[in-house]
């Protein structure tokens, strides 16, 4: 619920901020659609929901085909969650993976971020790694 | 890995939703536009409150300023009002010609200037005698100023001279008006002048340093000095040496 809620925050106010302020909240819906595929072994019907709404605002809101992460992105994603939960290792490695890789992708979908990169406009995606290990903390891998 | 249904089920319906966009882009097109439009209203009420609140903050900034802009006005026009009273001092030396022209006085306190003569040094006494006296129109308690400063007042008139007794003096004493409130004040034979107390008396006085306290006479305000504080008593700090070359007697009406 919480995700969700925050979903629909970071959708309704992209655009109204700064172009630095504008990447961060897309960092976060990446994040967020990762941490929900990446967060367990078994995947839960919610959090494929919960993917599928964050992706599927990604793609509204950076116009790329609808639904394609959602069906094309998952199966690598996927295989990706059956090395990174059998491996055991401890929570803050799997939450700089899912920050990692959300900073690749995103990079990958806006390349002016690495001619542009400003470390002072992106400090504060840092805090999104600390909300990544306070989720995985309370609802990560059981 | 995947031993959920409604999963499968999921991305089934997703499969099929992402196929039927990408054969009609035009269906995409327009759940796109829907989006946006809905995005949009949602936002509305976020931008009215944030509209609010930056008017708020921007009234309260103005408001700050403004208070700001104001003291500062009232500072100046003090200021101004200072050099008001010292031109019009400065005026009064051209009484003479004014008569020549308007056949009446200047509409001002006239004011006469006049020489020292003897002790110049106010070593004993702090009061000198000047080089006119009743002949020239001087009276008994006028101001002897320099600029708009007090230096004393006439404590004795003669024909051709007259004594005049300082404000460092300790029989000079005055009603000062400082803050828009009055005190007594009198000489202490040093820099300064005391504020009179009467006995047993609680009174508080609310100065702060370098406040400025004048004295009305007619329509002129001439200033005595400056507050200060000595023992944590509030004085009235004057000049320490008087400059005594260019004093001028104001003269009552």
């Amino acid at each position: 619920m919480t995700r969700l809620i925050l979903i629909f925050f970071l959708f309704i106010s992209y655009g109204n901020f700064s172009y630095s302020i504008n990447n961060l909240i897309l960092l976060t819906l990446i994040n967020i659609a990762f941490f929900s595929l990446l967060r367990d072994k078994n995947l839960n019907y919610k959090d494929y929901l919960i993917f599928i709404s964050c992706t599927f605002f990604i793609e509204i809101l950076i116009n790329i085909p609808l639904f394609i992460s959602s069906v094309v992105l998952i199966i690598p994603i996927i295989l990706f969650n059956y090395v990174l939960n059998n491996l055991s290792m401890h929570k803050i490695f799997n939450c700089l993976i899912i920050y990692i890789l959300s900073i690749i992708t995103l990079s990958l979908l806006n390349t002016q971020i690495i001619t542009n990169f400003l470390l002072s406009d992106y400090l504060l995606s840092s805090l999104i790694l600390i909300f990544t290990y306070a989720g995985y903390t309370n609802y990560g891998k059981k | 890995m995947i031993n959920n249904k409604k999963v499968f089920i999921l991305y089934i319906v997703c499969f099929f939703l992402f196929v039927t966009f990408f054969i009609f882009p035009n269906l995409s097109n327009n759940t796109r536009l829907y989006s946006f439009y809905l995005k949009e209203k949602i936002q509305e009420p976020f931008f009215y409150i944030n509209l609010n609140i930056t008017n708020s903050f921007h009234i309260f900034k103005e408001k700050k300023d403004l208070l700001k802009e104001n003291e500062e006005l009232l500072k100046r026009n003090e200021f101004l009002k200072n050099i008001n009273n010292y031109l019009r001092l400065l005026t009064t030396k051209y009484n003479d010609q004014y008569k020549v022209f308007h056949n009446t006085d200047i509409p001002i306190p006239k004011s006469i200037g006049v020489k020292v003569i003897g002790d110049r040094n106010l070593t004993f006494n702090k009061s000198f005698i000047i080089n006119k006296g009743s002949k020239n129109g001087i009276e008994v308690s006028n101001y002897v100023i320099d600029g708009n400063e007090i230096i004393g007042r006439v404590k004795t008139v003669y024909s051709q001279s007259a004594d005049v007794v300082t404000v460092k003096s300790l029989d000079y004493g005055e009603e000062v008006i400082i803050n828009g409130r009055s005190y007594i004040v009198t000489g202490t034979n040093n820099d300064y002048l005391s504020f009179l107390r009467k006995k047993n008396s609680a009174q508080e006085y609310s100065f702060s340093k370098d406040q400025i306290a004048i004295v009305k006479n007619n329509s002129l305000n001439l200033i005595l000095g400056k507050i200060n504080f000595k023992d944590n008593q509030p004085i009235i700090y004057t000049k320490y040496n008087f400059d005594l070359d260019n004093l001028r007697v104001v003269l009552n009406d």
